[in-house]
């Protein structure tokens, strides 16, 4: 690993684990078309959503397709503005700053894209993609920029002699991997993933999910994992939110075997038992 | 139906307006005006020329006069020709007349001549009929509408067949009935042979790629296995589905062909609005130009909304939306 | 497959290259100055270039020789041939007259024919001026208003259409309705429109200019459309928010990600347009709008043949006209190969233009 990335060392396991991040009655509505400027009434998307994810922890939201999960995805992000509502980040308020205070904030929460194919610019190398973030917030020369985003593919197991390639020159999972080392460059604290282990062969996925799992320890990471498959984030997740129609439904640990799709089922005991088995091979 | 209407209305009318002022607005501030002549004229004294400004509204200020000149339009004037001295409308109206019987001559013998061909074309994509006409075609495209209308009159003249100028011969206005629509359709064969050969190559290219685009469905070679005859499939089936892009295609080329004729209307004399426009702008004549001016782009409006119809009839998937 | 197109856009760039600096170097390639009349000699057939003389004998040096009018000086001329006198081609020959570019020493000209005799190999229009010659000093004036006006068409649909597209709400709407009002006259009434807001007699110098912004403002409103859809389908491409969301400016997203989505557009744009604009100067000029005498204009040497005589019987006068079909088939050439060209794997299929669609003549 290069010297640039630094295992965060003060956070002891013995402290309370803070809260990264915070949603407090989020709000999020979209209008449809517009008529000489006025905008039309809107549909609504978030209703009143309220968040929580702790440091160093991985916060799964799940929902059925329409429920608004990538739209909060977005919000969190700092890409769309909530309609009202406020998000607290390391206890500083987001909502309401400008475009250019919310910079330092924006860098520090990443957004992973859905479609990789579509969040890289083909134009572009693997190495200028990943060193993209790095020339936008103006760190170091060109030649040091290349020098860590060669570091940045090692570590998400990209070789480095793909760097000269377009992402179009790359398999579906190498390109997860260029959009995740991108999203690391400028060591974020909170990743949100949408949808990141979709489309995916079970063989790519575990790999993948492995990986994300990896650099949650060596960079100290916050995940927010968004999925519309319960079953995903099983065993991913220290915390469940499910989304329904643009609102938090329920709340709380996983307790779900892979036979079952939602949180209220009661499980066997034995399932329960072969499940934790499971889970804690694939932590380690 | 009615909604989607009265909003293409709405656009056009906005349209028209934006036009009128925007012409209006270049044609006064343009340097130079009618009496400009006259005032270095040592014949004539500056009060005369100062007096005839004043009656003719010259003084006032460019809102002032717009307003009066829509308050024209409205009694039906369209504004007052200097030049003629009489309102415009009179002297527009049997010019405009002459343009329109050319342009849609013009419109329909092309689009008559481009359907056939772009459609065998594309039946017989790749091979020797297709690369002939893609030549012909091609060098058609590239000669520019001067040299056709020239080319056209130097033929005419050389061959001496049909009358090379004007609308009617002189002696016309004793013959009456169908002697002088035999002498109108005589005078009008040369400029509309030689707008029809301006817009026929772009027609057909759009015919024919339009043909092929749905040549290539499923559908189509569905029709082909059941044994419908090739003839058929190709006008009833596949024609009318390559409609949509035509029929926007028809809008624009009403405006092509209102800027084709203006040259054509000039080179053959034909006593259309081409050759008053430039006679107007020559002269310093505004209202006859902004008269003009709008009066094509109205034309190119309907047409326009007339291919909106058109589509929206045709295709129910703008119905939806 | 992309390599034809690839070698149909050198061909045409090349040839059209070639051709531009043919006319740019009319100083050397034309025998005579455009305005230099010839009074004695109106409407003089072409002369024929012979190698052969009338014994039979090959001349290595080819030779020209006189036309004598044989007509009476009130009618048409009737030229007959005189070979009393021969004027054999001399190359690289050193002009004579007065040049104020005498300071630079005697100005060369790449052929011609020792005085007093004179070869007219396109013949002369009614003031006797070389056609050669005019049609050499034309093109400057007509393919390179044709670029100019291009650039600024472009430049100026390009800008609008960005910042239409890119920033949306009030300026997408103001944009696209004075677009839209460009866009309703038809092109001729709006280019003449625009062209009365000029002066009626234009020289050569600055008003060549005016005549050209006023071509090119004719023709912004289509390109900022096409320009406009390009950039509203790629600034909404997610790896446009990711740049947004690592601090990109505005300034850095334009440059970086939309500026080469539309590249292709604009390129295939200017081959279609700058035939437009060509063919735009040429009409005014033929109509008289355009440059004034004795300025040189492959519009304003047709003008001459709307009178019926020459028409029938002048067909030289001609030359400019057909000089313009292998510089439009060349740049529709361009157009068309560009096009696929840029119908590359890795464009979206919205960002595929084709031709038919950016037939932007009308």
């Amino acid at each position: 690993m290069s010297a640039a990335l630094t295992m965060r060392t003060d956070l002891s396991p013995t402290d309370e684990p803070q809260v990264l991040l915070r949603a407090l009655a989020l709000c999020k509505g979209y209008a449809r078309g517009r008529t000489f400027g006025r905008n039309r009434p809107s549909i609504e998307v978030l209703r009143a959503v309220d968040l929580k994810i702790r440091a160093g922890s991985t916060l799964a939201l799940i929902g059925p397709s329409g429920s608004g999960k990538s739209t909060l995805g977005r919000c969190l992000a700092c890409l769309e503005r909530p309609d009202s509502g406020e998000i607290l980040f390391a206890g500083k308020g987001l909502v309401s700053l400008t475009p250019r205070e919310l910079i330092p904030f924006r860098r520090q929460i990443q957004l992973i894209f859905q479609e990789p194919a579509a969040a890289l610019n083909p134009r572009f190398t693997a190495v200028e993609v990943v060193s993209e973030p790095l020339l936008i917030s103006g760190r170091g020369t060109k030649k040091e920029r290349k020098e860590r985003a060669i570091d940045l593919m090692a570590l998400v197991g990209l070789p480095a002699h793909l760097g000269d390639r377009s992402p179009f020159e790359l398999s579906g999972g190498q390109r997860r991997r260029l959009v995740v080392a991108r999203a690391l460059a400028l060591e974020p604290k909170l990743l949100i993933l949408d949808e990141a282990l979709a489309g995916l062969d079970l063989s790519t996925r575990a790999q993948i999910s492995n990986l994300l799992l990896e650099l949650q320890k060596v960079c100290s990471l916050t995940y927010l994992f968004i999925s519309h498959d319960a079953d995903m984030v099983a065993h991913f997740a220290d915390e469940v939110a499910v989304l329904h129609e643009g609102e938090i439904v329920t709340l709380g640990p996983p307790r779900l075997p892979v036979c079952s799709r939602s949180p209220h089922t009661d499980q066997s005991p034995a399932v329960t038992a072969a499940f934790s088995r499971l889970s804690g091979l694939s932590r380690q | 139906m009615i909604h989607f209407l009265a909003q293409r209305l709405a656009r056009a009318l906005f349209v028209l307006f934006g036009v009128s002022v925007l012409t209006f607005v270049l044609i006064d501030l343009a340097p130079g005006e009618y009496f400009q002549a006259m005032r270095l004229s040592p014949q004539i004294s500056r009060e005369t020329v100062a007096a005839l400004r004043i009656e003719y509204g010259l003084e006032r200020p460019l809102p002032a006069r717009y307003l009066r000149w829509l308050g024209s339009v409205s009694r039906g004037e369209l504004g007052f020709s200097f030049a003629y001295n009489s309102p415009v409308w009179p002297l527009l109206r049997t010019r405009t007349g002459n343009t329109l019987i050319l342009t849609f001559s013009a419109l329909a013998c092309s689009w008559l001549v481009a359907i056939p061909i772009g459609v065998m074309v594309a039946s017989r994509a790749g091979r020797w009929q297709d690369r002939i006409f893609g030549i012909g075609t091609a060098f058609l495209q590239a000669t520019p509408d001067v040299l056709i209308g020239l080319g056209v009159l130097a033929l005419a003249l050389r061959v001496r067949w049909l009358p090379t100028g004007g609308m009617y011969a002189p002696a016309t206005s004793e013959i009456e009935g169908s002697g002088k629509m035999k002498d109108l359709v005589l005078h009008m064969v040369l400029p509309v042979l030689a707008l029809t050969a301006g817009m026929l190559p772009v027609l057909v290219r759009h015919v024919r790629s339009a043909m092929l685009e749905v040549l290539d469905t499923p559908f189509i070679t569905a029709a082909r296995g059941h044994g419908i005859p090739p003839c058929r499939i190709l006008f009833g089936y596949a024609l009318p589905a390559a409609a949509n892009p035509l029929i926007s295609m028809f809008g624009l080329s009403v405006g092509a062909l209102l800027s084709g004729s203006l040259l054509i209307e000039v080179i053959m004399s034909w006593p259309g609005v081409g050759p008053m426009l430039l006679e107007a702008i020559l002269q310093r004549d505004p209202y006859v130009v902004v008269a003009v001016v709008l009066f094509s782009t109205l034309f190119l409006v309907a047409g326009s909304l007339l291919a909106d119809v058109c589509l929206y009839i045709a295709d129910p998937r703008i119905r939806v939306e | 497959m992309n390599h034809m197109y690839k070698k149909k856009i050198w061909f045409a760039a090349l040839s059209l290259a070639s051709v531009h600096v043919l006319v740019l170097g009319a100083g050397f390639f034309a025998p005579y100055d455009p305005a230099e009349q010839h009074r004695d000699a109106p409407f003089e057939r072409p002369m024929r270039l012979h190698i052969f003389d009338s014994h039979g004998r090959f001349h290595l040096r080819p030779y020209v020789c006189t036309w004598v009018n044989e007509g009476n000086s009130l009618g048409p001329p009737r030229y007959a041939e005189d070979c009393s006198h021969t004027w054999p081609l001399r190359f690289l020959v050193r002009e004579e007259t007065h040049a104020p570019r005498a300071a630079l020493g005697p100005a060369r000209h790449l052929l011609g024919v020792d005085a007093p005799g004179r070869v007219f190999l396109l013949g002369t229009d009614d003031y006797g001026r070389d056609q050669l010659s005019r049609l050499l000093y034309g093109g400057q004036v007509s393919l390179f208003a044709g670029l100019l006006a291009t650039g600024l068409s472009l430049g100026l649909g390009a800008i609008l259409g960005c910042i239409a597209g890119y920033f949306g709400s009030w300026p997408d709407d103001v944009i696209m309705r004075v677009a839209e009002i460009f866009m309703a006259l038809p092109w001729i009434y709006l280019l003449f429109a625009l062209r009365a807001f000029l002066p009626l007699n234009l020289g050569a110098g600055q008003p060549f200019f005016l005549l050209i912004s006023v071509i090119g403002l004719a023709g912004w409103a289509r390109p900022s459309r096409l320009v406009r859809g390009v950039v509203l389908s790629a600034k909404q491409r997610d790896f446009v928010h990711a740049a947004r969301g690592f601090g990109a400016s505005n300034v850095y997203i334009l440059r970086r990600h939309i500026l080469p989505e539309i590249m292709g557009v604009v390129l295939t744009q200017a081959a279609l347009l700058i035939s437009q604009c060509i063919l735009a100067e040429i009409t005014l000029s033929f109509l008289g709008l355009g440059l004034g005498e004795p300025a040189p204009s492959w519009g304003n040497m047709l003008a001459g043949l709307q009178k019926y005589y020459v028409l029938e019987n002048c067909w030289w006068m001609l030359v400019s006209g057909l000089a313009l079909v292998p510089v439009f088939l060349l740049y529709h050439l361009l157009a068309d190969a560009l096009c696929a060209h840029f119908k590359a794997p890795g464009l979206s299929r919205k960002g595929r233009m084709t031709i038919e669609k950016l037939q932007v003549a009308i």
